[in-house]
């Protein structure tokens, strides 16, 4: 089959209030740092796919309004209303179709510019849950507090997941810089809705970010050290939070399985050097730990406890920070694949991982993890 | 100090809609008026949900004909006490929601539990619904959940 590398990525700084910047601008910052750093120019791109939300634009059909600042004018382009991550997904099939050597993946969020718990409100379906002024920090409580009964854990173990996460924050230079913290201070700090405090969420962010992949030989006319794709895995569950195990999360185990099973990966643990997934809420990357199958579900606490999933630990999950540290939705997964593509190239900076050689990027779409995307990445 | 300078336009979006049902969920809110719970059920797996949907996803088949009347005592699976604030809740904070399990159902549906419940409120309790007493056929004839002692 053909490969496809990643060969390139940009990002904005991500804020929690950019006022200074539109989100065109933000677009094209994103997509002009990913051509400059794969040595790129507009006429080099074949097609671009965006992964954005109209909601929170606030215009229907919100790549119709991009399409100059994707580097997209009279190209081939389309987008995805889910996370920027899944964008990529397509690109992948549309360069192994063979029809195109060279993609552009965009993604971007504003989420300061709307009432970010009005635009989740959206996600539920008018008839039986819209009505109760349900949004994602709920949904994701329902599903916390399920979890937290159902393994006999304690909030501490998500306590260590943000102190974890917001230390590694410190080292990405795309973040604005908050205070290192303890467990003490989460576990005091006040709940937004139980079991979930404020911490455990991000605070809204603006941003953008971009990759860009190539086939096989064009990838290596670009860079000297493209990441490639080595499995994908794309799965999703039924609609409905009552109709799900919002514990066991079966599509993102399907999805993690099929990604390794392309990759013939055996044990993530042991095969893989580190993960950057999309964790969306501190509980959020322990319940991940189990349905991805980087550890069984009576090994979490230990997991985290025992700082295995730490810079520096058996297999550290989101040096970069995660996404408790800036989630412009919807593409905060899609960063999660930035950050890994400059972890295999060797980009990482201060958040580098010695030697890291494969990783494993996850991203999802929708309400407690209801689409589900596994990407296995090697140098 | 340049944030000041920049200009903002300032919009809201009101784009009203009419949703059209389908055929079980139309039965079900008009038999909330009369105070019952409907449910649908697979023609193929026999799973019985609440609230009824158009197919079940898990076979991809058909719901049966006529909806059936369901137990209106169910069991919290999870639930979680809201304490913010935000422009499209109903309630002024701290309120609950439970996803709740009726007796002889096989899927869950979500509902408010109300205040007095919430110091006896955990994963297991037995809730009942607390109806209206102008009903019109929506999900509010129900007013909340409440936990049976």
């Amino acid at each position: 089959m053909k490969k496809v590398a990643l060969v390139g990525c940009g990002q904005t700084k991500y804020q929690r209030k950019n006022r200074a910047n539109s989100v065109q601008e933000l677009i094209f910052e994103a997509t002009q740092k990913a051509l400059e750093d794969a040595g790129l120019e507009k006429k080099d791109i074949d097609t671009v796919i965006v992964g954005s939300c109209d909601t929170i634009d606030g215009i229907s059909i919100s790549n119709a309004y991009s399409v100059d600042v994707t580097a997209a004018f009279l190209k081939d382009e389309s987008k995805v209303e889910e996370d920027a991550a899944f964008a990529a997904y397509y690109a992948i099939l549309r360069i192994l179709s063979g029809s195109f050597d060279t993609a552009l993946i965009v993604g971007w969020g504003k989420n300061s510019e709307v009432d970010i718990h009005l635009a989740t409100n959206m996600i539920f379906e008018p008839f039986y849950s819209r009505p109760f002024g349900l949004d994602a920090i709920q949904a994701f409580a329902l599903q916390a507090r399920m979890f937290l009964d159902k393994n006999n854990l304690s909030e501490e173990e998500a306590a260590r997941v943000i102190v974890k996460n917001r230390k590694n924050a410190l080292k990405n230079p795309y973040l604005e810089k908050r205070k290192e913290i303890n467990l003490e201070d989460v576990l005091k700090s006040e709940y937004i809705s139980t079991p979930l405090k404020k911490l455990d969420f991000s605070p809204v962010t603006d941003g953008a970010v971009a990759v860009i992949l190539s086939e096989e030989k064009t990838a290596k006319k670009i860079t000297k050290r493209p990441v490639w794709f080595s499995g994908l895995g794309l799965c999703s569950d039924t609609y409905h939070l009552g109709y799900r195990d919002l514990t066991e999360l079966p599509a993102t185990k399907i999805a993690a399985e099929n990604a390794c099973r392309m990759a013939g990966i055996k044990n993530i643990l042991n095969e893989i050097d580190l993960a950057e997934i999309y964790e969306v809420f501190s509980f959020g990357e322990l319940i991940l730990y189990e349905a991805l199958g980087i550890c069984s579900h009576e090994q979490i606490s230990e997991f985290i406890n025992k700082g295995q999933t730490e810079i520096g630990g058996k297999f550290p999950v989101n040096p970069s920070g995660g996404s408790l540290n800036a989630n412009p939705l919807p593409a905060t997964g899609l960063i999660r694949l930035a950050e890994a593509y400059l972890q295999l190239s060797g980009k990482a900076g201060e958040r580098q991982i010695e030697n890291a050689s494969s990783a494993l990027v996850y991203a999802t779409s929708g309400l407690c993890f209801q689409s589900n995307m596994v990407y296995i990445l090697n140098s | 100090m340049e944030a000041e300078r920049v200009k903002k336009l300032k919009g809201m979006l009101e784009v009203p809609y009419e949703w059209t049902y389908s055929k079980n969920v139309a039965e079900f809110f008009k038999n909330l008026k009369d105070k019952k719970i409907l449910g649908s059920r697979c023609k193929n797996c026999h799973k019985v949900f609440v609230p009824p949907q158009v197919v079940c996803g898990i076979c991809f088949s058909e719901m049966e004909n006529n909806p059936i009347e369901v137990s209106q005592i169910g069991v919290v699976e999870t639930y979680t006490v809201i304490e913010f604030t935000y422009i499209a809740q109903i309630l002024p904070p701290p309120y609950a929601v439970g996803i709740i399990k009726l007796e002889g159902t096989s899927t869950r549906l979500n509902h408010l539990i109300n205040k007095e419940s919430l110091e006896k409120l955990k994963i297991g309790s037995r809730v009942r619904p607390i109806w209206r007493d102008k009903r019109d056929g929506s999900f509010f004839d129900i007013e909340y959940f409440e936990v049976i002692e």
